[in-house]
């Protein structure tokens, strides 16, 4: 499935994201690392997850929100590539969350 | 309402980055959200289609032997050495012929059990021109007898039917998918040193999830107390005196030997 | 009273009947057999043991036998037997005192979910433990019969079991497994070492087993607070090199070593956590035992 970049972004932005209730994972984090692990009670397999997937959960923790408002807040969105590309690159590292039940979307 | 959909993967944007014009922090950051963010997992339990896995061979994900199965697999010597467990199977290994007087088999016989050619549509390699068709827990057998360990394609066979009946969960795998995949072979879609492959690491995979009673010789077995018993052929009984099998009504006895009767 | 309390003649009696209960650590392991050199194998490795009275609850029964019966269609054999179950195939009958060994690891670590059980040597000192997680020939049953020969404390030179209540390190000291040349090596590095007899030909190789040491096994009701997890790498005429290692990392490759972390649940995420949380993580590579344990007793306290 092959969509054209407006395809793309009308669907980044009406996917609302957002993470599984603490209750259901458990997130351990050490500072000065990058790295982080979390545990998913339901499955009960543990995960060792970039810095990047790490702050995306945290700003769900925070409140539901789409790809390009994660992307806003994240503040990585300054630089040489593309919003789309930037986008694209959010919405693929959440749908890899999504297949181990990390997060969820829905559309909005 | 929510929805697993799968969505496109990006491009690799690191090959669209390499200009030295570009802040190496935002590049860092970059290339971390290329790279997956599941730097490694641990599963809690064994899970179906990994490399270790039938389903994998089918769908082309499996080249060559794989050690690292989350599974539990018995071997061919395991199923040869323990006839007790394959009553946790939908296959016969033969059929006790002496009990002791504690009710625990004191000599086996593989006749009149499940043959290797009504299972996979073939006949074994160890298979002689007019004998009777070889059982599974005969080819076994004469796998260890004549090559030390029961380490050919066709026992590999015979363990993976066996703990696909016993216990597919926590194996991996199901009869009929070894069915489909020994079409696959026959059809010439599949090779079958690719599926050997695959199914040595199955059965290799983890430890046994039944328990052993012990390793005998080629032509004997472990009965229920763990001690080996000769397991003889065809309408040949197990001579105490020769240590060999013979004509049923030639031989001698445990008790003869006891007695000093050879 | 102690097993050196008692003359060859009297281990070998009670191992054939009633069985010797030892104490080690938090179990009381009840022995039975009739072979000779199972019997000088307890006399000799567990020599300062405390010995339980028999009619004390047992927490594994465990025999070393022969498969019983008709006559062998192999050549002599030994099984381990355990709560009247065998659970492994038989081994050479010269593999008796191994076969113990390895069939009480067994046990403990599949029957021990009240602790959370890693596959890991473990040694202490001033109330500290540092952990040696590792894979086979990582070195680290060499390097944990090296510290043990130089002031460290023996918690366990393969299980080490984490307390969810107290979170400390709970001693289960045994004796220290050495293969092929590393038995040479702390032959020659401990020569006071007192070492069991050489059994050739195993699934492992050549393996041996040292005693424990006195200390180590009278301290065996003292746990320890985790400090340090060190992964060790021995590496021929190796600089010893102690190197920061992620914690992130560091939780991973122990969840993966433990043997039941998965089945602690959440639990076993929360203990890990917390043992990672309070412990310095390092990659060491060693080639010289002697450097190696200066290494380690420079290791410093984590801050808290």
């Amino acid at each position: 499935m092959n969509l054209g970049n407006g395809e793309q972004e009308r669907n980044a932005s009406s996917r609302q994201w957002q993470v599984a209730p603490d209750s259901e994972i458990f997130l351990t984090h050490w500072n000065n690392e990058e790295e982080t692990v979390l545990y998913h009670l339901g499955s009960g397999d543990t995960y060792l997850l970039n810095d990047l997937a790490r702050r995306v959960i945290l700003i769900l923790q925070e409140t539901p929100a789409s790809a390009i408002d994660i992307c806003d807040r994240i503040g990585f969105c300054l630089g040489v590539i593309s919003q789309q590309e930037k986008i694209k690159l959010l919405e693929n590292l959440l749908t890899d969350l999504l297949k181990v039940d990390v997060v969820r979307f829905q559309y909005r | 309402m929510s929805d697993k959909t799968d969505l496109n993967q990006t491009e690799d944007l690191d090959n669209k980055n390499n200009s030295s014009s570009i802040d190496q922090s935002r590049r860092k950051f970059t290339q971390a959200g290329v790279a997956a963010p599941i730097i490694m997992s641990l599963a809690s339990q064994p899970v179906w289609g990994t490399e270790c896995s039938l389903s994998g061979f089918m769908s082309g994900n499996v080249s060559g032997r794989v050690h690292e199965c989350a599974g539990s697999g018995c071997t061919p010597g395991f199923w040869k050495n323990n006839y007790h467990a394959w009553a946790t199977t939908n296959y016969v290994p033969g059929q006790c012929v002496t009990v002791d007087n504690k009710g625990d088999c004191t000599e086996w016989n593989t006749e009149n059990a499940t043959t290797f050619i009504d299972v996979f549509g073939f006949a074994p390699s160890t298979q002689v021109d007019g004998e009777t068709p070889q059982t599974m827990m005969q080819v076994l057998q004469k796998e260890v007898h004549i090559n030390g360990s029961s380490s050919s394609y066709e026992s590999h066979l015979i363990a993976f039917a066996l703990n696909a009946s016993s216990n597919p969960v926590a194996f991996g795998a199901t009869q009929q998918q070894l069915a489909n995949a020994l079409d696959a072979v026959a059809n010439g879609e599949k090779s079958e040193q690719d599926l050997f492959d695959v199914v040595v690491s199955m059965n290799e995979q983890g430890e046994c999830f039944l328990n052993s009673r012990g390793e005998c010789a080629s032509d004997a077995v472990a009965n229920e107390a763990g001690n080996c018993i000769p397991a003889c052929s065809g309408n040949n009984r197990y001579d105490f005196c020769s240590n060999t099998c013979v004509p049923r009504g030639t031989e001698k006895t445990y008790l003869d030997y006891l007695n000093g009767n050879c | 009273m102690k097993v050196s309390d008692l003359s060859q003649a009297e281990i070998r009696s009670q191992l054939q009947h009633t069985g010797i209960s030892l104490i080690i650590g938090p179990y009381i392991l009840c022995i039975q057999s009739k072979f000779n050199d199972v019997a000088e194998g307890i006399s000799l490795l567990y020599a300062d043991y405390q010995l339980q009275t028999l009619d004390s609850f047992a927490d594994f029964h465990i025999s070393i036998e022969s498969p019983i019966g008709l006559r062998s269609f192999l050549k002599p054999q030994v099984n381990f037997a355990f709560d009247g179950r065998v659970p492994f195939k038989p081994l050479p009958r010269d593999q008796a005192v191994p076969l113990l060994e390895w069939g009480t690891n067994w046990c403990i670590g599949n029957f021990s979910h009240q602790f959370m059980i890693i596959h890991a040597a473990v040694i202490e000192k001033n109330g500290f433990a540092a952990i040696l997680p590792g894979q086979p020939g990582a070195g680290k049953s060499t390097l944990c019969a090296g510290l043990v020969s130089r002031g460290w404390r023996l918690l366990s030179d393969e299980l080490t079991l984490i307390s969810p209540e107290d979170k400390r390190v709970v001693p289960v000291p045994r004796p220290v497994s050495l293969k092929n040349e590393s038995i040479d090596v702390i032959r020659e590095f401990a020569s006071d070492a007192v070492i069991g007899p050489v059994v050739h030909d195993t699934s492992k190789g050549t393996v041996a087993h040292m005693r424990s040491p006195a200390e180590s096994v009278e301290q065996a009701n003292i746990p320890a607070i985790p400090a340090w997890i060190v992964f060790p790498r021995y590496k021929q005429n190796a600089p010893a090199i102690l190197n920061q290692r992620a914690k992130g990392r560091s939780f991973m490759e122990l969840a993966e070593q433990s043997f039941n972390y998965n089945i602690l649940g959440v639990d076993g995420f929360k203990l890990l956590n917390h043992t990672i949380d309070n412990c310095n993580c390092y990659n060491f590579t060693y080639g010289h035992l002697s450097e190696a344990i200066e290494a380690f007793d420079a290791l410093p306290i984590p801050q808290c």
